[in-house]
């Protein structure tokens, strides 16, 4: 799976996760069939437990869309529709803006599907977030993968999205469940690994990669304010903690 | 008579600062001197019967060393008084040969005592015995030789303890000198053998005796005629060690040489005072040090705790010698008021418990220039060398233990990870050698003797969080032992505890560490790294042997010098490294990619304590954004709290922040001047805002996952 053309942060750390997740059952002296039984069952539990979690989220950042409130996000994320679309039904009014985020042009979905809801929503440009900041109330993002530092792995943008709002006091909420958690500790930008930045058909094809434009960004925790997970709302550095009830 | 004359000639050139007090009883002398010279001259012929000399042939039989205390007292009225004391000049002569004969004596009851070296003891009994012996002067002509036994005894003592302290310190003496007093503290090791058990008596009395003897002494000076010495009588009882050498000077050479012998004495009468001096300061130390193993001394003693004992013997004749030598240069003009003082603590050492006179010992040890600052008087300063010798050696501290104690002390053993190994490897040399006394439990006992060790240790050089965290695992583990285990086993299960321990926590959690950083170093990268770290080191030597190039800054200072030792390691594993000052951070630190630095403790708040400029060198990468990682195994974390470098530091020595090389250093002086105190802190605290990873064997983590490390490990090893 990592070596399809999808972006890879989550699909490395969701199977990472489900690896552990299978193995960790008690295997005692049993047959082989048993075992493979087992894995099996942990497996559907597995997959149930993923699927809850993206409803899980979107209740726990219910609260946080208050009525009458600007939300500003990049790109599209399944996370962020799903709980827009549960605080439209609960009928509070809110105004969204969405960044187009080229090169594939993904925010322009996420504003037809939104305004097929009944919000209200306004396309713009990437390179307006500066603009725009000033009049937004928060800055609500999914994210592909949040790292062991407490900072996410987004789409590429979200960096400099995050640093505007710093800069002008806005909370940024991340609304991200947990099999995205990864144990990767990026320093810096050019830290993160190739696989997550470029789709490896490029990188298979050995181009210069200095010459292609990454697909994700890496956002510090300085610039988190909240994470929402379906294991609670979470601080930046609770995610460490966290990660390592998961993995150890 | 040639003598007097002689002798007045030099009480002129004896010269001591006069106090106010000194002042005062030289006064009160001056005129009782005047009255009794005048009583003297009255009671001239019966003065001569009454006069020690003549008691003395009594005594020599019985008491050949007290003697030669009461001729020392004589004598050094003669020299320092007027050339009315015929009488006693005339004595001296006689005295002299007597003292010849008694320093036979007393060199052969010393040859038969000399191989119990109980110096020590003799020292404590030292100043008490200046003051019998005084007493004695005045005692014996009164009393009868019936109620003088106690006398005698003490007199004994005094005499050679007086001498044996003196011995102890002997390297300024003449050699003449030394050869007597040589001879004299054989004989009082010798006595003291003898009285150890009636020390616990005697104490007592002796304290007395010394406020009684110091009376006698008094009078004794104001009877005789003296002027311009006055100030002697201070230094009472150094003189009286003095005159007992100035009278072996004057036995060995007879009459014709005794000018030339008198000249001589005021010379070694000068260090000797300084020499004695400082003897009765240590002595004062010692003495209290040794009121816990005489009370042990019923108990069976291994040969590692002989040793042990020796050792610690050994080491405070050697501070004592340093002491001497020391305070010799520094105590000059503290000397009249400081032999009083020494001596009234002595006392009071005496009659005070064990813990009690500890306390007295460390507010007295307290170095003077850090009661100037205010600010730090609550951090340990442990580099003072005074206070090194002062701290109590237990007699029952295994050798390994007292080895490591003192290397730490001088900073021979320095490095968290040094520093841990080197107190788990005497660790498991005292767990060996530990033999169980009858009706303990092995872990009780081990315990106990854990816990006198790890005092010592600790009053040594504060412990670092490896340390703290060693010996709470081998406690926790040690109590964890059934009640019933055999002694073999239960030595077994600690030794392959404590090899567990550093193997597992200190090498392989190195490796994983190694392994890990080694991902964030990419080729082609500058690295940094600030002071002296071994697994900083490991690291970068370890990523170089992998194949991976890089270029390595090391950044040292002035007080830092073991930066120079990691470069010079570093090139010989060849690396590229460039060294650099830290102030010259500021300059290259937009061409690094990442610094790497070690700690010496984590704290829970995420706040790293390491040496003293990593917070700066922090604080400089941050602002150039530079990822910062600090690498610890997790037996670093510790789990304290702290926000700045003020509440918990440790002090080092300050005259490390003196330039040796610049001659004319303003800072050359600053013991002299009030105004002026350098201060060395050794550690600071990096907050958490500025370090962007803790690299553990565990994980690569953020600074304030601190918590959440500890909370593992106490699941893991329940300490």
């Amino acid at each position: 799976m990592r070596h399809c053309d999808q972006p890879v942060a989550a699909i490395s750390s969701g199977c990472e996760l489900f690896m552990r997740f299978i193995t960790f059952a008690k295997i005692d002296v049993k047959s082989f069939e048993e075992c493979e039984q087992i894995m099996l069952q942990r497996g559907h539990i597995f997959l149930n437990q993923l699927l809850e979690a993206r409803g899980k989220v979107a209740e726990q950042a219910l609260p946080f869309i208050s009525d009458g409130c600007k939300i500003l996000t990049h790109s599209r994320s399944r996370v962020v529709l799903q709980a827009m679309l549960e605080a439209a039904k609960a009928n509070k009014r809110f105004q969204v803006f969405v960044t187009m985020s080229c090169p594939d042009n993904s925010g322009e979905l996420m504003h037809k599907q939104l305004v097929s809801a009944g919000v209200d929503a306004t396309l713009i440009l990437d390179s307006s977030v500066g603009y725009i900041m000033e009049q937004v109330d928060i800055v609500m993002i999914g994210a592909e993968g949040v790292t062991e530092s407490g900072g996410i792995i987004n789409k590429i943008g979200t960096y400099g999205l995050g640093m505007a709002a710093l800069e002008l006091k806005k909370p940024v909420y991340v609304l991200a469940e947990s099999f995205k958690f990864s144990r990767i500790y990026p320093l810096n930008q050019q830290d993160l690994p190739i696989e997550f930045k470029y789709l490896s058909s490029v990188i298979k094809s050995k181009k210069n990669l200095s010459q292609e434009h990454p697909l994700v960004d890496y956002t510090p925790p300085a610039y988190i304010t909240l994470l929402f997970t379906d294991l609670g709302i979470l601080t930046p550095s609770a995610v460490s903690d966290e990660l390592i009830n998961l993995y150890l | 008579m040639v003598l007097s004359k002689t002798n007045s000639e030099i009480s002129p050139t004896i010269v001591f600062q006069l106090t106010t007090s000194k002042k005062r009883r030289i006064r009160r002398k001056k005129l009782q001197a005047a009255r009794a010279c005048h009583n003297n001259q009255q009671k001239k012929p019966t003065d001569a019967k009454n006069h020690p000399r003549e008691n003395v042939p009594k005594e020599v039989g019985e008491n050949p060393i007290s003697v030669i205390e009461q001729i020392g007292n004589e004598l050094k009225e003669n020299i320092k008084l007027d050339s009315n004391t015929n009488n006693l000049t005339m004595s001296s002569k006689e005295k002299s040969r007597e003292e010849i004969l008694a320093a036979r004596e007393a060199k052969k009851l010393a040859k038969q005592k000399a191989k119990k070296g109980e110096v020590v003891q003799n020292e404590v009994i030292g100043t008490q015995s200046i003051k019998d012996t005084t007493k004695s002067d005045k005692d014996i002509p009164k009393q009868n030789s019936d109620s003088g036994d106690k006398v005698k005894k003490e007199l004994k003592n005094t005499s050679k303890d007086k001498i044996s302290k003196v011995t102890s310190t002997v390297i300024k003496s003449k050699d003449e000198v030394d050869h007597l007093v040589d001879s004299n503290t054989l004989v009082n090791i010798g006595n003291v053998q003898k009285e150890n058990l009636d020390k616990g008596q005697t104490s007592s009395e002796k304290s007395k005796e010394e406020v009684m003897a110091e009376r006698a002494a008094k009078k004794a000076m104001k009877q005789a005629n003296k002027k311009g010495v006055s100030e002697m009588v201070e230094v009472d009882k150094k003189n009286l060690t003095e005159e007992s050498k100035k009278e072996s000077l004057l036995k060995d050479d007879n009459a014709a040489e005794k000018d030339m012998t008198i000249k001589d004495v005021v010379e070694t009468l000068k260090d000797i005072a300084n020499v004695a001096r400082a003897v009765q300061d240590v002595t004062a130390i010692v003495q209290s040090i040794h009121l816990e193993p005489k009370k042990q001394e019923e108990s069976s003693k291994s040969k590692a705790e002989l040793k042990a004992e020796r050792r610690a013997k050994q080491e405070a004749q050697r501070a004592a010698k340093q002491a001497a030598q020391e305070q010799k240069v520094v105590k000059q003009k503290q000397a009249p008021s400081k032999p009083e003082k020494t001596v009234t603590d002595v006392a009071k050492l005496s009659k005070e418990e064990k813990p009690k006179a500890k306390l007295t010992e460390k507010t007295k040890s307290k170095p003077q220039y850090i009661q100037r600052i205010n600010w730090f008087q609550h951090l340990s300063t442990g580099h003072e060398k005074e206070s090194l010798k002062n701290i109590a050696i237990n007699s029952n501290l295994h050798p390994a233990i007292v080895k490591l104690g003192v290397q730490l002390a001088s900073r021979v053993v320095a490095g968290s990870n040094a520093r841990c190994i080197a107190l788990l490897d005497a660790l498991r040399k005292m767990v060996t050698d530990y033999t169980l006394p009858a009706k303990t439990e092995f872990a009780r006992g081990l315990e106990s003797q854990l816990t006198s060790s790890v005092e010592y240790l600790w009053s040594m050089r504060q412990p670092s969080a490896s340390q703290t965290n060693a010996i709470k695992y081998f406690r926790h583990n040690l109590t964890q032992l059934p009640n019933n285990v055999n002694e073999h086993d239960a030595k077994k299960t600690l030794k392959d505890l404590i090899d567990n321990y550093v193997r597992e926590q200190i090498d392989k959690a190195g490796e994983a560490i190694s392994l890990a950083v080694r991902e964030k170093i990419c080729n082609g990268d500058n690295i940094l790294t600030y002071g002296c770290s071994s697994l900083v080191e490991r690291i970068l030597v370890e990523a170089w042997s992998a194949g991976v190039r890089f270029h390595v800054v090391v950044v040292g200072s002035r007080l830092q010098r073991a930066a120079i030792g990691l470069l010079r390691r570093l090139c010989t594993a060849g690396l590229p490294c460039t060294y650099l000052d830290i102030t010259a951070v500021s300059y290259v630190i937009k061409k690094i990619n990442k610094v790497i630095v070690g700690a010496g403790s984590l704290l829970v708040n995420g706040s790293v304590l390491s040496a003293a400029g990593t917070a700066q060198v922090a604080l400089l990468a941050r602002a150039a954004n530079v990822p910062v990682l600090v690498a610890a195994e997790t037996h670093k974390f510790s789990d304290r709290v702290q926000t700045d470098a003020f509440v918990y530091n440790e002090i080092g020595d300050p005259d490390e922040l003196i330039d040796k090389s610049d001659e004319n250093s303003p800072l050359k002086d600053w013991r002299s001047n009030p105004n002026l105190t350098p201060l060395n802190l050794l550690y600071d605290v990096t907050p958490p805002s500025l370090v962007t990873a803790v690299v553990t064997e565990l994980a690569i983590l953020p600074c304030t996952s601190a918590p959440v490390v500890l909370r593992t490990k106490l699941a893991e090893h329940g300490v």
